[in-house]
């Protein structure tokens, strides 16, 4: 029997961690939403010629321009006094971070009621691997053979610097944890943003049964943390126990292989960082369940 | 109610009268104060629309179509640059078949930078799928407005549509303009229909998607055909505008083109000096006619050729720059004209490119260079008849470089 | 799984009821992603405690049933990816290589 809105077999990988998060979303949302496909992996959930895997509207839009098809389908409903339909982007790193982060930055200054997931495969996966503005620190990509020389842009803190009133960050492996954010975020009278981690089975190297397990070592190692800002105030929501050396995360997989130990050093001391940083901010911490 | 206003103010209550429901655009020199007055509108609430003060062009368009793939009526304004910055979702658009209604105030594009008017912006876009008027005048560039409107939202069209005004010449220039009464408006223009797809949870649709080899032709050519029924759409439209607002428009405006042998055919607000010319070179006993065209998408090839088939001398002013290849209104006119014996003499010429003026000089300088030279150097490249030292064109032709090795210009090939 | 025609926008007519093709994907289909398949999940029934964990780790939802009989898992989608069995927390879910049937 069927499950959900999107069909069971479609084109995505094996171990695809997108189409788990994506089913999430949608199941989350419900039928009462419009969705907005950006050029990416996730155009595989919109269609191909004829024939589309997903029950729920969906529109193609432009890579750069998710969120202003957004905006515009938002205003389009607005204009005829339809307010129950939930009208959300997914896109990528490369449709977020780079190409689209004008559309997004517009949209989310405006204040357009808009739910914009951005699914985070850290690479170009959809062309073939070549590096993005969220390929991580050290990680070989087509186009970075050598390994990337610098760090990721910080997606969370770029829309926290627009007054966002929601946006938080999520993970595969914590799917209860999405589809609260996934609510929470329907619900927020405004744009809202969350930023999944997406392990990519091809473009980083593990094999297809591993997209979980490494989307849970990326939080228990500090590398991604789950937290949301609403309206501003920080809660950081899964705080790992004792958080294990970003080694145990980088080391599964073969995009790191030819990685530096100043890169390790590096990341390792980014994390370290971070969380110093965010017990120093008095940001409220629960849920140890990691 | 007549009023004076300019013609990016026009545009604006054109799009007021036909009660769009969302606007998003974006600044842009000359086209901003239609952005402005539209804004105002929303503000004060004589326009009950919601505006998107987007941040750029391109999300001008791709907001625009959002909204337009909601079933509402959405309209943008650009020029230059701006729709340059669009392109991309400027196919969306028409191939999404949404009948979007985008006033363009014509500029140059660069480079060098230009504020001012030439046709090279609209131009880049005319077999995108777009309908594409050009208004003459501040009432045109009102009444285009639902216009476009109705022969986009038909049934049988469904396609995007352009109004296009001259920058500064139309957008800045202050003339009388009649407003139309709204209920006129409405009864001519009644709601947008339900259109060939839409974004509506309670009957999903996955629209725009990646399409392969074996369904791209079939998603195209429709488009083609439903071109192809914008003349007799926007036929049936200009004669009802013309019984309920009193103004009779038509796709191609032939102006004592009947017994011409010399016909100069131009788009825009050039036409008013070129009607002038016309009329002083008439008292002087010359056969002279100025062939207009308001519809420049759908090209109307039958009509052109039925109104330029008597001439001898037919004169193209494109107001685009042509480079390495000839204007594209002149390319057009020698296609209709094409197999037709005698041929009419074709000449064209680009002028007023960059927001210079053509005055009545430069029209009749066009018309004595073709009569006088056309046949002697035959005028297949592009010629700028408003160049300072244009004589050097002739020097510029005959003369070849100096070069110490040349490679044939055409390669004849026997066998492969 | 079928497609809904029902429940989806009709395909879009001229005003004369002849169809317009327009560039949108009307039909909901699914693909047979079994076929793709090189490792089949096999569950050992008596490891198995119902916890759902397979089920909600699939990323193609074709697990069904995990917390109240046993985890059916449908073939003729399942790709094999073998996300279930590295999930199980009692290594009740074994990927056995479909050669070998």
């Amino acid at each position: 029997m069927k499950k959900g809105f999107l069909a069971h077999g479609m084109t995505t990988c094996a171990g695809c961690t997108m189409e788990l998060i994506a089913r999430t979303v949608f199941d989350t949302l419900g039928e009462k939403t419009i969705v907005v496909i950006p050029p990416g992996c996730a155009a595989i959930l919109a269609g191909y010629s004829l024939e589309t895997p997903l029950e729920l509207p969906v529109v193609m839009s432009n890579l750069e321009a998710t969120a202003a098809f957004a905006a515009g389908i938002r205003a389009g409903l607005e204009a005829q006094g339809k307010n129950d339909v939930n009208v959300l982007g997914f896109a990528g790193d490369g449709g977020t971070a780079d190409i689209g982060l004008q559309s997004l930055s517009g949209a989310v200054e405006r204040g357009d009621r808009i739910l914009y997931v951005c699914y985070d495969n850290e690479a170009y996966m959809n062309t073939g691997i070549q590096g993005s503005g969220s390929t991580p620190l050290g990680a070989w990509t087509t186009t970075t053979p050598g390994g990337k020389a610098s760090r990721r842009k910080d997606l969370g803190l770029i829309m926290d610097a627009h007054g966002i009133p929601y946006v938080a960050t999520a993970s595969p492996a914590y799917l209860e944890d999405l589809a609260k954010k996934v609510a929470k975020a329907a619900a927020t009278p405004g744009p809202s943003f969350i930023h999944v981690h997406t392990p990519c089975p091809t473009g980083w190297r593990f094999p297809t049964a591993k997209g979980i397990e490494i989307a849970r070592l990326a939080v228990r190692t500090g590398m991604w943390v789950i937290y949301e800002r609403v309206n501003g105030v920080l809660e950081v929501n899964i705080k790992p126990a004792k958080r294990l050396p970003v080694t145990e995360y980088l080391k599964t997989q073969g995009r790191f292989a030819g990685i530096g130990e100043e890169q390790v050093a590096a990341m390792q001391a980014d994390v370290d960082r971070t969380w110093s940083q965010l017990a120093a901010s008095g940001e409220v911490l629960q849920s140890a369940g990691a | 109610m007549r009023q004076v206003m300019d013609g990016n103010t026009a545009v604006a209550y054109g799009a007021r009268l036909s009660r769009v429901q969302v606007v998003a655009a974006y600044p842009i020199t000359p086209q901003s104060t239609i952005a402005e007055v539209l804004a105002s509108f929303c503000d004060e609430g004589s326009l009950n629309a919601r505006y998107l003060r987007v941040e750029s062009e391109h999300s001008a368009m791709s907001a625009t179509v959002g909204a337009s793939y909601t079933g509402v009526r959405a309209f943008t304004a650009t020029a230059s640059v701006g729709l340059a910055l669009m392109m991309e979702v400027i196919g969306v658009a028409a191939g999404s078949r949404l009948p979007i209604v985008m006033a363009v105030a014509n500029r140059a594009l660069c480079s060098p930078w230009s504020l001012w008017c030439d046709h090279s912006d609209t131009m880049a876009m005319r077999d995108q799928g777009w309908i594409q008027m050009y208004a003459e005048n501040c009432q045109e560039a009102l009444d285009f407005v639902p216009l476009a409107y109705r022969i986009a939202e038909d049934p049988l069209v469904q396609l995007p549509a352009v109004v296009a005004i001259d920058g500064f010449f139309l957008s800045h220039m202050s003339d009388t303009v009649e407003i139309p009464e709204q209920e006129k408006v409405d009864s001519f223009l009644p709601p947008r229909g339900p259109g060939l797809m839409r974004m509506d949870p309670a009957a999903p649709v996955a629209a725009n998607v990646l399409t392969g080899p074996p369904f791209f032709t079939e998603a195209k050519y429709p488009m083609a055909e439903a071109m192809e029924r914008v003349p007799g759409v926007a036929g049936r439209a200009m004669a009802e505008f013309g019984r309920v607002f009193g103004r009779q428009y038509a796709q191609v405006v032939a102006y004592r083109c009947e017994d011409a042998d010399t016909a100069l055919v131009a788009m825009g607000s050039v036409c008013g000096t070129v009607h002038h010319v016309v009329d002083k070179l008439r008292s002087q006993g010359r056969k002279v006619g100025l062939l207009r065209l308001v519809m420049f998408r759908p090209f109307p090839y039958d009509e052109v050729r039925a109104a330029l088939v008597r001439a001898k001398n037919v004169i193209v002013l494109d107001r685009t720059p042509a480079v390495g290849t000839v204007g594209p209104l002149q390319a057009e006119v020698r296609t209709a004209l094409y197999g037709t014996n005698p041929p009419p003499e074709v000449s064209g010429f680009v002028a007023g490119i960059g927001g210079r003026d053509i005055p009545e000089a430069t029209v009749l300088r066009a018309m004595e260079e073709a009569l006088a030279a056309a046949s002697a150097i035959g005028r297949a490249g592009p010629a700028f008849v408003d160049a300072p030292a244009l004589e050097n064109w002739v020097d510029v032709i005959r003369s070849a470089p100096a070069a110490t090795a040349v490679a044939p210009a055409v390669v004849e090939v026997k066998s492969r | 799984m079928p497609a809904t025609p029902n429940k989806r926008l009709p395909r879009p007519v001229l005003p004369d009821g002849r169809p317009i093709k327009v560039p949108a994907a009307f039909a909901v289909v699914s693909v047979e992603t079994g076929a793709w398949r090189l490792e089949r999940p096999v569950v050992d029934l008596t490891r198995c405690n119902r916890c759902g964990i397979c089920e909600r780790y699939c990323p193609l939802q074709v697990i069904t049933e995990s917390r109240t009989t046993v985890p059916r898992i449908d073939l003729t989608y399942c790709k094999g990816c073998g996300v279930c069995a590295n999930e199980c927390p009692r290594v009740a879910i074994a990927m056995v290589a479909e050669s070998e049937e």
